[in-house]
């Protein structure tokens, strides 16, 4: 209760982890705010400036990605959004384009608020099945340029970045820096892994082709496909789920790999003898949407603007690597776990945004080269 | 005086079954295959396409490459473990029995990533053979046809040793008293006997081990590294990644109508109406 | 060489199948957060994290209750039709067979998207009718496949005994068919449930935000989560339930059949001599049965060929024959289990050709008694009884006295697997009685039974006749046994009667030669007239032989053939030929003990058969000896050439 600032640096810092709960109350009773009061005062914190508005009832049905991702979202801003408002928050997976565009084209739509790539953003909503973001009530001022759009706000970014086993590559030798290192097969002699993705496997063609990183957009798509035919005898695994790159990295099936920065950090935080660089790295950015005639549009909104709040935010990004919209969030968090992040500022400068326009417009078409390209 | 002909009573407890596949299965199916055909003209755009790029018909080549390579190693693997089921007295027959039917109980995706935990590089199959000194360096296992040939047959093996061991149950066992008292050793009572009876369980288990394998996609997307695509995968990447669903459609039609015409040449010269006891 | 490659193989394929199943159980143990083997650690985490987990077991539930009704739903659509497609034969059958199993033909991915886009219009997407509907549809081939495989092994004498005991085709089908197919039904359940509760496919697109399945929630894990060895604790309790419950399978299945028991062979030995029929309370007058013109045609083949008949009531008729002469067929068409081309069955009068089986009151004995091996004695005895809804009490009584008639009290708890063949005989028997039938058919029913019993039992079934009053048609090929036993015999030969009438007319006046050979024994000589003089004509035979016959109608130059019985063929000495007896040398000597039979060669052409009684003080000629045979000309049948006589 007030707006003593001493008292919401120790809640802040007790949310964030820093401090552990019997520290928090010490501090807290320390500064004179009475036992009762302690456990109300971290809700009351979260609920910021007021926000009455955000009561409602009901539920809204969430669609994201599931596992320790779900998990954190639902930790950082699910289970607060339910105690603040009152409305139940149903999660589920898997967002899924198809599923989507038959939900809304039978008008039976399952879900309120789903947590979707930049390109299926685009497309779905260049077609019509999209209700609009309602920023009349979502403060968008403090969030990256780029992590919103008219359909929705940015939920997490997520990264692609170059990544090798530190036993056959160790750091007192040689180690690939760039995608032209990893297409070298003189220089890195090796088994390689891709995700078998056009996206961005075109984008990281182009850049070791010699094309400068500013220059990437519109792609050059037969350049890029000519350069991936001409090394693809160099692929050895097109692995298809990102949950298997520990599993191949740990294995040793490969020694270089094409992989998510969240799970390559995580290998290498958690010691195995993984290790990746930033440098030419692919970023992207997801947005949550709401399909057109979802059942709760209401609460889904009200769940979009809970999103962008700055200490949600960095909590969630504590519990699991990834960028995320709100610029204020990053002061909040502890330097090294912000090192971590695909948009920290230190870590984006050395990457390109992935341009999901273009993707959006051109991605059904690449897809079938791209499977010609891997079936043949 | 004019006798109901029985024939038409007999087949009334077929109608329920076709009642409920017309409404369940044949119309939405039918419905989206037709989405093949949809939009006139490009209906046919899309089948020259399906014909004209080498990617379909190779990929469909190679589909059925996997699934006669899988059932083939099945028939060479099943076949002795169904003989021995069968010949086997009942404890031991069932103690096998028992091994041969537990891996159905178990996910085909636990089954697969145990395979890819396994196979891989630092796998204990490679470390073996390193042990061994059976090669000098690990063998790609996984990630791979090979990978996808180990999966699939993992997973169909069951099926072609229970087809197998239904027929060979069924098998006298006084022929081949009857063969080894009329001078025939082991091996020639088996060739000239044993083995001829059972042709009837190995048509039936090849055909359905085939039919099932076209169909297969968790297991080579799980263990082929994207090297490899059956139709299956193709359909699938086609409706999740290029939603393009006329082309998927197209696809399955393609595939649907191979697998009846193979079906139905494999009845017409091999009569499975006696192997399953019809007449 | 051979057993050892076997073997090998043998365990190599096992070992190959069991592999992944023994790595999965050590890797679930894990405490590292990924999957490696061998494994590091021990935990309990991933066990505690699926078990503890609300939505996870949630999803089994789920699971289990999607498979529960998708495998009952296959079932009841599946064993009928399985049944029907075994059974009959009919245009297009390929075609339907094909349609029932293409939802294993057609990719899964079809068939989820086209099930989602159906259900999605219906709003019943994420709701567990969904899928267990889609979930059946891929059960119900399995099922199919599994009961026509089982209808292969199934005695097709079993289900006609039923109908011919009263039952309805529901009636077989519920009481007999299902019961002794079980086990294929049951194989097919359990592909089908394993089909339902592994299928992640279908789920992906059918499971919403209710319904999660379990194979859903896994592959949900396993693309977004980290791959860790929570998807191998699942799989180690799903292997341990399997275990579980094929070890519980196998238990209950050999204290089964350790309750069977087994046969007792000493009253085999027991029933060989004495009587085993009570000649207790006689059953209603039994009916008269009239064929009229009765043929039957398949294709281009006639296998009856416009057989009229008449059993008298209370007769005992015998269908004789050779195999392949029709006899059976026309006891398949009066007992109702074939369609007469054209022609008229009447039993008591009143046209039955129209009726099924079970509603024309006859019982019926087969030749392999087709006892429901799945009932004991009593409850095969009941069978007609409670198929026309009698009364407990009743029917208790009734099988009693049943079983008293054939002498089999006590026997009732027995199966029929432990009985001998003569037992099961007598069950077939009761059975076919117990429900008072106007007319008893028996197609061949002593021809299982070895020599002494059979000869027991046909004079046991002739008392129970005369006792009874019951109407009796028999079909035999054994003439000697339809002399024993009927009042008039009717030879059936390709389709046609022949002749009817009693033993002692076909014997002493046959129509034809095929029935003077078939019944009894006769030596056959073709010969032409030479003259006639009278009442007596001469005729030459093929091999020179000058014979005497009866002339009636007979014309010089005419071919025909006589035949003369063994026993009416006396031995003269040789010096008999002055009498105008025919020299013969004896070729061969048969003691049978009760009769000498013997070979004596009369021309270079023929050989004739003599018997002549065994009595003491005569001696039986020896081989090689000249004799001459002689006979009245009242035993010299002549007759006229019958179409394919025998």
């Amino acid at each position: 209760m007030g707006t003593d600032r001493r008292v919401d640096e120790v809640i802040e810092q007790y949310y964030l982890g820093t401090i552990g709960r019997r520290e928090f109350v010490r501090r807290a009773l320390l500064l004179g705010v009475s036992a009762a009061a302690i456990p109300g005062l971290v809700v009351e914190f979260l609920s910021g400036p007021a926000r009455a508005q955000t009561k409602g009832t009901g539920e809204v049905v969430v669609c994201t990605w599931g596992g320790s991702y779900a998990d954190a979202q639902k930790k950082a801003f699910f289970d607060p959004f339910e105690q603040e408002t009152g409305i139940r928050v149903r999660v589920t997976g898997i967002p899924d384009v198809a599923k989507i565009r038959a939900m809304v084209s039978t008008n039976n739509v399952e879900w309120d608020f789903v947590d979707a790539e930049g390109e299926m953003m685009i497309a779905l909503g260049h077609d019509g099945l999209l209700e609009r973001a309602d920023y009349s009530i979502i403060d968008r001022k403090d969030l990256i340029p780029g992590t919103w759009s008219e359909w929705g706000v940015g939920s997490v970014a997520y990264g692609y970045a170059l990544g090798w086993s530190t036993k056959v590559y160790p750091p007192t030798g040689r180690q690939p820096r760039t995608w032209a290192d990893f297409f070298n097969a003189k220089r890195f002699p090796g088994r390689r892994a891709m995700y078998n993705e056009p996206i961005p496997a075109l984008e990281f063609a182009l850049l070791a082709d010699g094309v400068p990183k500013n220059k990437l957009y519109p792609l050059d798509v037969t350049r890029a496909f000519n350069y991936l035919k001409a090394h693809k005898a160099m692929v050895d695994v097109w692995y298809k789920q990102t949950t298997q790159i520990p599993t191949l990295m740990r294995g040793q099936e490969v020694d270089l790999i094409e992989g998510t920065s969240g799970r390559l950090s995580d290998l290498k935080q958690s010691g195995a003898p993984v290790d990746f660089t930033w440098n030419q790295g692919a970023w992207l950015q997801s947005y949550w949407i709401v399909p057109k005639g979802a059942k709760n549009r209401e609460n889904a909104m009200k769940l979009m603007a809970y999103y962008t709040r700055p200490q949600n935010e960095a909590k969630f990004a504590s519990l699991f690597a990834s960028g995320v919209p709100n610029a204020k969030a990053y002061g909040l968090m502890p330097k090294a776990a912000a090192a971590l992040l695909p948009t920290a500022p230190q870590n984006v400068v050395h990457q390109f945004q992935v341009d999901s326009a273009w993707w959006a417009a051109n991605l059904a078409a690449v897809t079938k080269q791209w499977l010609a390209f891997v079936g043949s | 005086m004019s006798v109901r002909p029985p024939l038409l009573r007999g087949l009334v407890p077929l109608v329920p079954l076709l009642l409920f596949l017309t409404v369940f299965f044949i119309y939405p199916v039918s419905r989206m295959l037709l989405l093949g055909f949809s939009g006139g003209a490009s209906a046919f755009a899309r089948y020259h396409e399906l014909w004209a790029t080498g990617l379909y018909r190779h990929v469909l080549a190679e589909t059925f490459r996997i699934s006669v390579t899988v059932t083939v190693a099945c028939l060479l693997l099943g076949y002795p473990v169904a003989y021995t089921l069968a010949t086997a007295p009942p404890r031991r027959a069932n103690l096998l029995l028992i091994l041969v039917i537990t891996p159905f109980w178990i996910s085909v995706l636990a089954r697969s990533f145990t395979w890819m935990v396994l196979l891989q590089r630092a796998g204990v199959v490679n470390q073996l053979l390193l042990a061994l000194h059976v090669v000098r360096a690990p063998v790609p296992l996984v990630y791979n046809l090979l990978g996808v040939y180990i999966g699939m047959v993992h997973i169909l093996l069951p099926f072609m040793i229970l087809s197998l061991y239904a027929v060979m149950r069924g098998i006298d066992p006084s022929l081949l008293r009857a063969a080894g008292n009329l001078g025939a050793s082991e091996w020639q009572a088996f060739r000239r006997v044993f083995f001829p009876l059972s042709l009837p369980g190995v048509a039936a288990g090849s055909l359905m081990l085939f039919v099932v394998g076209l169909g297969f996609f968790i297991t080579p997307a799980l263990l082929g590294g994207g090297k490899v695509t059956t139709v299956a995968m193709l359909i699938e990447a086609y409706i999740h990644q290029a939603f393009d669903w006329g082309l998927a459609s197209a696809l399955a039609l393609v595939l649907l109508v191979a697998t009846v015409l193979v079906f139905v040449a494999y009845n017409r010269v091999l009569n499975l109406d006696r192997m399953f006891g019809i007449r | 060489m051979w057993r050892a490659a076997t073997t090998t193989v043998t365990t190599f394929s096992l070992f190959f199948l069991v592999l992944p199943m023994l790595a999965l159980i050590p890797m679930s143990f894990s405490s590292e957060h990924w999957l490696s083997f061998p494994p590091s650690g021990f935990s309990l985490e991933w066990y505690r994290g699926f078990l503890g987990d609300r939505d996870w077991m949630e999803s089994v539930l789920t699971s289990l209750k999607v498979a529960v009704v998708a495998t009952a739903l296959a079932c009841a659509l599946g064993t009928p039709a399985g049944v029907a497609l075994a059974r009959h034969r009919f245009p297009g059958k390929d075609l339907l067979y094909s349609l029932i199993l293409a939802p294993i033909i057609v990719p899964i991915m079809i068939i989820a998207i086209s099930s989602y886009l159906m259900f999605s219009s219906l709003r019943l997407v994420g709701s567990i009718p969904a899928l267990a509907i889609t979930h059946a549809v891929l059960g119900v081939p399995y099922v199919v496949i599994n009961v026509m495989a089982a209808m292969r092994s199934l005695d097709i004498q079993l289900e006609r005994a039923a109908r011919s005991l009263g039952a309805t085709a529901w009636q077989t089908f519920w009481k007999v068919t299902a019961r002794l197919i079980q086990a294929g039904i049951l194989a097919g359940a359990l592909f089908a449930f394993i089909t339902s509760l592994d299928e992640a496919v279908v789920a992906l697109f059918l499971s919403g935000t209710s319904a999660v399945t379990l194979p859903r929630m896994m592959w949900d894990a396993i693309t977004q989560d980290e791959l860790n060895p929570t998807v191998t604790a699942i799989a180690s309790l799903q292997m341990g339930m399997a275990v579980i419950v094929l070890a519980g399978v196998e238990i209950l299945r050999t204290q089964q059949a350790r309750r069977a028991g087994r046969p007792r062979p000493d009253e085999a030995a027991r029933e060989a001599g004495g009587r085993f029929l009570h000649t207790g309370a006689a059953g209603r007058e039994g009916a008269a049965l009239r064929l009229a013109d009765v043929t039957k045609r398949f294709g281009a083949v006639t296998a009856v060929d416009r057989v009229s008949l008449e059993a008298r009531p209370g007769e005992f008729l015998t269908l004789l024959g050779p195999s392949g002469s029709g006899k059976t067929t026309i006891l398949n068409m009066i007992a109702g289990f074939e369609a007469p081309t054209a022609g008229e069955i009447l039993l008591g009068g009143s046209p039955v050709t129209a009726k099924p089986p079970n509603q024309r009151e006859m019982g019926m004995v087969f030749q392999n008694y087709a006892l429901f091996p799945h009932m004991t004695v009593f409850e095969n005895i009941a069978f007609p009884l409670r198929v026309r809804r009698a009364s407990g009490a009743d029917v208790a009584a009734r099988v009693e006295d049943a079983l008293r008639l054939v002498r089999l009290e006590g026997y009732g708890v027995r199966s029929p697997r432990q009985l001998s063949g003569g037992q099961q005989q007598r069950v077939a028997l009761a059975r076919a009685l117990v429900f008072n039938p106007r007319l008893l058919l028996m197609d061949e029913p002593l021809a299982a039974l070895d020599k002494h019993l059979r000869e027991n039992m046909q004079i046991e079934l002739r008392r129970l006749h005369e006792h009874l009053h019951i109407t009796i048609l028999f079909v035999t090929h054994d003439q000697a046994e339809a002399m024993t036993m009927s009042d008039r015999i009717a030879v059936i030969n390709h389709g046609r009667v022949e002749q009817v009438g009693t033993p002692a007319e076909l014997y002493e006046a046959p129509a034809n030669a095929f029935i003077a050979g078939f019944i009894g024994e006769s030596n056959f000589l073709d010969g032409t007239v030479t003259a006639v003089n009278g009442p007596e004509a001469s005729v030459e035979s093929a091999g020179g032989l000058r014979l005497i016959v009866s002339s009636a109608g007979a014309n010089v130059g005419q071919r025909l053939r006589i035949a003369i019985r063994p026993e009416a063929i006396h031995l003269l000495p040789e010096s008999a030929v002055n009498a105008g007896a025919i020299p013969a040398e004896i070729e061969e000597v048969i003691y049978l003990g009760d009769v000498i039979k013997c070979a004596a060669r009369v021309s270079a052409h023929d050989t004739l058969v003599l018997k002549q009684a065994n009595r003491r003080g005569v001696r039986p000629p020896e081989v090689g000896s000249r004799v001459c045979v002689g006979w009245a000309i009242e035993d010299v049948r002549v007759l006229p050439p019958s179409a394919g006589e025998g």
